[in-house]
């Protein structure tokens, strides 16, 4: 499994969301950034960020800016990662973003995902500008680099993030085989 | 009292040199008397017969460090996964907070 190399196009994808809705990557085209989240519910470190996340989205909702979060988990292996608690989460955190529920696995695989939370920062074009974690520290009190707001930023002034690359870190996406 | 810590980790999960580091740490800190024991945790079957909540868990004395465990969230209780531990503010982490683990190794020192 490879991962999507900086500067690829976005791969289209359809999915259903936690609130009944199917996504696809054309359901976003009248926003200037993309950001695809690899997520979950049970994963500590999606746990640690994902206020960080929240609070991403809707700092720059009116900016054209929509992050989108996807769970690959296997279900059977992990329940709390099943649809039905996603949907529980999203509306227990209030989630500002679509929660998209990769049952196939499809998805992640294109992508070459393999941890949660993992980022994919789209341009207008559709171009992967960011990819990796969310920012240096899993607490939030010791963040020196903010990559995934500092590449935001850069996109909306047209311009490439200043680190286009970091590790994401967090759980191992669970697999079904 | 010579405090006998079993370190169980898991290499997929990020947190577990860092997680070592900070066990250190806070042992050297308090001046405590303690021999570390480091078990890497390879498979499922590893999983169950170590009763593994998840990566790093330390057990002192045989006991989990942790007197009220925050589930996984795996299909099994005992599984390869990254643990959970819940700071006093609340939140979720993947490694205990040194004063967290502080006060444990503290207490379990003396019971």
């Amino acid at each position: 499994m490879s991962r999507l190399p900086i500067g690829a196009s976005a791969i289209p994808f359809e999915l259903p969301g936690v609130d009944g809705r199917h996504y696809r990557l054309e359901t976003f085209a009248d926003h200037q950034v993309l950001g695809l989240i690899f997520s979950c519910n049970h994963c500590p470190y999606v746990q640690a960020w994902e206020e960080r996340m929240i609070e991403l989205q809707h700092e720059y909702a009116e900016h054209g800016v929509a992050l989108v979060l996807l769970n690959a988990n296997d279900p059977q292996k992990y329940p709390v990662d099943s649809f039905e608690a996603m949907q529980q989460r999203a509306q227990m955190f209030k989630y500002p973003f679509p929660y998209l529920h990769d049952q196939p696995q499809t998805t992640a695989r294109a992508y070459g995902a393999e941890r949660t939370p993992e980022v994919f920062l789209f341009n207008q074009a559709r171009e992967l500008v960011y990819h990796g974690a969310i920012d240096d520290n899993r607490e939030p009190e010791h963040v020196q680099q903010h990559y995934l707001r500092n590449a935001i930023e850069a996109v909306l002034k047209h311009q490439p993030p200043p680190i286009s690359e970091t590790p994401a870190v967090g759980c191992t996406i669970k697999w079904s085989v | 009292m010579t405090l006998s810590i079993d370190y169980l980790w898991w290499a997929e999960c990020p947190s577990h040199e860092e997680g070592l580091a900070l066990l250190h740490a806070v042992i050297a800190a308090e001046g405590l008397d303690a021999v570390i024991r480091l078990v890497e945790v390879r498979d499922e079957a590893d999983a169950q017969r170590l009763h593994f909540l998840g990566s790093p868990t330390i057990l002192v004395n045989g006991q989990d460090i942790d007197p009220h465990p925050v589930a996984s969230g795996a299909a099994s209780l005992y599984a390869l996964t990254c643990r959970a531990y819940r700071r006093d503010d609340g939140r979720i982490t993947p490694l205990p907070t040194r004063e967290w683990l502080r006060r444990r190794l503290s207490a379990l020192s003396t019971s």
